[in-house]
């Protein structure tokens, strides 16, 4: 189904709002399940075509709140959201029409509209993607894709695939809305998600490991099929051979990898050092920062949101209002800077809107890596899950496989739990100088903590 | 009463099929609307969206794979030339024989509540949130913000093969009480609950559950950290509902199984627990999170014992992998939406109620620790590792819950030994869980999980 923009925005006009805003999304993707024996289960293609549509209504200074109380005399605007797949104006109006309602349901503090701006340049789009999808060749090279992961397996001795799934997809975005704000971008985007396994034993005595791997990336030339299963099936190696964490330790530990990635940019939200640098959290009286207080004692660490990474899964031009999205430094030398502010809340602080949150990006230290390291140093490289409590700062996390440190070697462990308090862990804090790239995280390749974590066998 | 439009719907996908099946494949058809309204209120502001989801699959199976097609919205011309074109692909394999239903069957069915929400007009919706908040926000005076959030869904479905017509529409009011405190150190921590229902009627919150939450959030405030060890716990249903969830059920999923990735493909009529222990799922608990009456494959929903008696016996199923395992379909066929793939996935998943007391369970114990609840755990069929993150436990003397309570717990351990160690299950149940469930990081259904008290011995927390 088509939606087009110029036709929504002439509905939008004609029903003589005081405001609205649009988000036009056109997704198409092909996707590839793989069972066992590498067979294909399901191929599917998909096209996805919606418009989200906001609608804003002013009340006057004396306009009465929603508990039938006097509210503040001051400018309110009412919003509400809804979605349409079809850009039939009769289906426009009617939904418009009770979304209205609800505007007088939802009164806030007044707000202005995004107004049009300039957007940066970042590259999000594969033109190789783009192209497959336009001349109808992306399930082919969705199948090319899959071809060279297992052509890599098949040369990993003793390492098998139990499964894998693969999804690629293309994603146009338009933003509009009433103030004359137009914002368009193109992201392109390779889901890969194997399961590689390796055994050792037999009957009884035999043991079977599994690793997930799973890599998003923009673009197909950064998933390098031979490295993904190369460093993942010695994942799988070494986990196998892990022997059990039989103590518990304060500090001394050092994370890298996905396990990096993961601590400063979980997979299902914010890491808690971003969600208190939000206008949001710090509105709701949840934020912990204040501006130019002091975060930690260490005075090496500086974090910022980048949305500007080019091919980075999440890079972006602007923020579903259509804000420019602009690199913003959080915290700057253990202080805290800048708030990352959606336009509505910037307002409300009185900050600049900064668009859309980046990847978490933390300046290098000037340590050698493996000056971070010493006799008992544990090197956690994935958790199972990291799934922190954002607010507190608190988590506990099962760790799928880490390294110890003994004499010059390294043996691999398994069977520990990784807990502590991230606000807690910042001031003893050591970073390498080799700098890493991955999606979601730039920054230190290795980041050592000797405080406020602690790391416990089972 | 299922929605004309709905009808109307299923009417024009029967006519989709065959042109799916002229090739010679199986074909079916799925449509899906979800409608949600959001009103969310704290200290600082009310926000209502609403929001909708809608398209249509079609599949069709050529003997070894699916062949798929999601188009969002709904547009007939769009789904005839779609219909057309997977119709063209021909049957060439016998690699595998679905079991499908052959008797014929057209019903449809509507899980709304005794009030249908959908009737009950904002303003009364508004002016219950805003008093859910004023009650939340003053029954405790430690709160530094609460939060209430109402989400309301009617999910419409209608599913069609050669043999099949079925549609159906659920409602769900779901209300999520958070209250915001800060610690001795001035972290600010929260507790919350949630409650669920098909209808409107769910909206008469009785001041007890209020008070349940503020209570936590006042006692969190104060809460430490747990030494790591083994202890003695009895799990509330929450939490034993998240042990039979995440740490168990993740692995009956017969995919996983069928691709080699699940420990159970070893325990199957083998004992995991003892004989007080029955583990299950089923969509067919009226006013659950999971609920609901024919699966995404058409499939009516059915219970399924995943343990019976201690004894591991049967998987979760999708019609595929039904097939490759040689196992009976169950109702676990299921997908996030119309562009997303079908999978074995759980419903409601729950250790089946004992005959002893919770009181008599809990006076059994000298010291331990009751654990209330937790943010959440992710699977590991492979190795079947227990991995449940952000568990809150209270310290048990003599019998008795102190109140003192620790904060961000992990539980972790090997599930066979876990289960083992199982040794007491209450006759009080209840499947309170209102979460959505992953495949991994992806692919979300709403679920359910819940069970008895458990009393489970050398319990690994961290």
């Amino acid at each position: 189904m088509t939606l087009h923009l110029k036709k929504i925005t002439a509905t939008l006009k004609k029903l003589k709002l005081d405001g609205w805003s649009l988000i036009l999304q056109e997704r198409e993707s092909v996707a590839l399940h793989l069972t066992k024996g590498q067979e294909v289960e399901t191929v599917i293609a998909a096209a996805r075509t919606q418009a989200d549509i906001t609608i804003y209504k002013r009340f006057g200074k004396h306009a009465r709140g929603s508990e039938g109380r006097q509210e503040r005399e001051r400018p309110q605007l009412g919003d509400a959201r809804f979605t349409v797949f079809d850009d039939d104006e009769a289906t426009i109006r009617a939904k418009a029409k009770d979304a209205l309602l609800i505007c007088a349901s939802a009164k806030k503090p007044g707000y202005p509209l995004p107004k049009k701006q300039k957007y940066t340049s970042v590259q999000l789009a594969d033109p190789a993607i783009v192209a497959a999808f336009k001349g109808g060749t992306a399930e082919r090279l969705l199948l090319q894709t899959w071809s060279a992961i297992a052509a890599a397996q098949r040369k990993e001795r003793g390492i098998g695939l139990d499964a894998a799934e693969l999804d690629l997809s293309v994603l146009r975005l338009n933003v509009a809305n009433s103030a004359g704000l137009r914002a368009k971008s193109e992201s392109t985007a390779l889901f890969v998600e194997c399961f590689f396994s390796v055994a050792a034993g037999a009957g009884k005595a035999r043991r079977e490991q599994e690793i997930h791997a799973a890599a998003t990336v923009s673009r197909l030339a950064d998933l390098g099929p031979a490295r993904f299963v190369r460093e993942n099936a010695q994942r799988a190696r070494d986990a196998l051979a892990a022997e059990r964490f039989n103590r518990v330790q304060d500090g001394r530990i050092v994370l890298s990898g996905d396990a990096l990635r993961d601590f400063w940019s979980p997979h299902l939200d914010v890491s808690p050092a971003v969600f208190h640098a939000s206008a949001v959290a710090k509105y709701r009286k949840l934020s912990r920062y204040a501006l130019g207080k002091r975060i930690t004692r260490n005075e090496c660490f500086t974090l910022l949101s980048n949305p500007a990474l080019p091919f980075n899964p999440a890079s972006s031009r602007f923020d579903l209002d259509g804000v420019a999205s602009q690199a913003v430094p959080i915290i700057q030398e253990g202080v805290f800077r800048r708030h990352v502010a959606s336009q509505r809340y910037a307002h409300y602080l009185g900050v600049e809107a900064t668009g859309a949150l980046g990847s978490v990006e933390i300046l290098p230290g000037a340590e050698e890596t493996e000056a971070l390291f010493g006799d008992g140093t544990v090197e956690i490289v994935a958790f199972s899950s990291f799934v922190p409590n954002t607010v507190s700062g608190d988590f506990s996390a099962e760790v799928r496989l880490a390294y110890v440190r003994k004499d010059g070697t390294k043996t691999p462990i398994r069977a520990a739990m990784f807990s502590g308090n991230l606000f807690k862990m910042l001031d003893a804090m050591r970073l390498s100088k080799e700098r890493t790239v991955t999606e979601r995280y730039a920054g230190p390749s290795h980041i050592r903590f000797d405080e406020g974590a602690t790391l416990a066998g089972f | 009463m299922v929605s004309p439009d709905l009808l109307t719907k299923k009417a024009f996908l029967a006519t989709l099929v065959p042109l799916l099946e002229r090739g010679g494949c199986v074909g079916d058809a799925l449509y899906l609307r979800t409608e949600y309204l959001d009103i969310s209120k704290d200290d600082t502001s009310t926000d209502v969206a609403r929001q909708s989801d809608e398209g249509v699959k079609l599949r069709v199976f050529d003997g070894q794979r699916y062949h798929e097609r999601g188009l969002s919205g709904w547009d007939e011309k769009a789904l005839r030339k779609a219909a057309r074109e997977l119709g063209a692909t021909r049957k060439r394999f016998v690699k595998v024989t679905l079991d499908l239903p052959r008797e014929p069957l057209d019903a449809d069915y509507d899980a709304l509540g005794k009030k249908d929400a959908s009737t009950v007009p904002l303003k009364e919706k508004m002016a219950a949130i805003n008093g859910l908040h004023r009650r939340l926000r003053s029954s405790s005076k430690m709160l530094v913000n609460a939060r209430v959030h109402y989400s309301e869904m009617r999910e419409s479905k209608a599913f069609v093969t050669s043999t099949r017509k079925l549609s159906q529409e659920i409602g769900g009011c779901l209300f999520i009480m958070i209250a915001f405190v800060k610690s001795a150190d001035d972290d600010v921590r929260y507790s919350y609950d949630s409650l669920f229902g098909h209808g409107w009627e769910r909206a008469a919150i009785p001041q007890t559950a209020i008070r349940k939450v503020t209570l936590f959030a006042e006692r969190i405030a104060t809460a430490e950290r747990l030494t790591p060890g083994k202890y003695l716990c009895l799990l509330t249903p929450a939490m034993s509902g998240l042990l039979a969830h995440e740490s168990f059920g993740h692995g009956m999923e017969a995919d996983t199984i069928y691709k080699g990735r699940a420990m159970a493909a070893q325990w199957f009529g083998k004992r995991i627990a003892p004989s007080s222990v029955s583990i299950a799922d089923g969509p067919l608990i009226p006013g659950s999170h999971g609920f609901f009456f024919f699966d995404d494959e058409g499939q009516l929903a059915t219970k399924t014992l995943m343990v019976e008696k201690g004894i591991v016996n049967a998987p979760l199923t999708d019609a595929y992998n039904a097939a490759t395992l040689g196992v009976p379909r169950s109702s676990n066929g299921r997908c996030e939406s119309f562009d997303h793939k079908v999978y074995a996935r759980m419903t409601n998943t729950y250790f089946e109620p004992g005959t002893v007391s919770k009181e008599k369970l809990l006076k059994s114990m000298k010291d331990g620790l009751l654990l209330h609840n937790s943010s959440g755990g992710m699977e590991d069929p492979k190795a079947w590792g227990i991995q449940i993150q952000g568990v809150v436990a209270e310290r048990v003397t003599d019998g008795e819950p102190t109140g003192k309570l620790y904060y961000e717990a992990g539980m972790t351990g090997y599930l066979p030994d876990v289960l083992r160690n199982i040794v007491g299950v209450s006759k009080e149940f209840e499947v309170p869980g209102n979460g959505r469930c992953g495949k991994g990081h992806h692919d979300w259904v709403r679920v359910s999980e819940g069970g008895p008290w458990l009393l489970i011995k050398d319990v690994v927390l961290s």
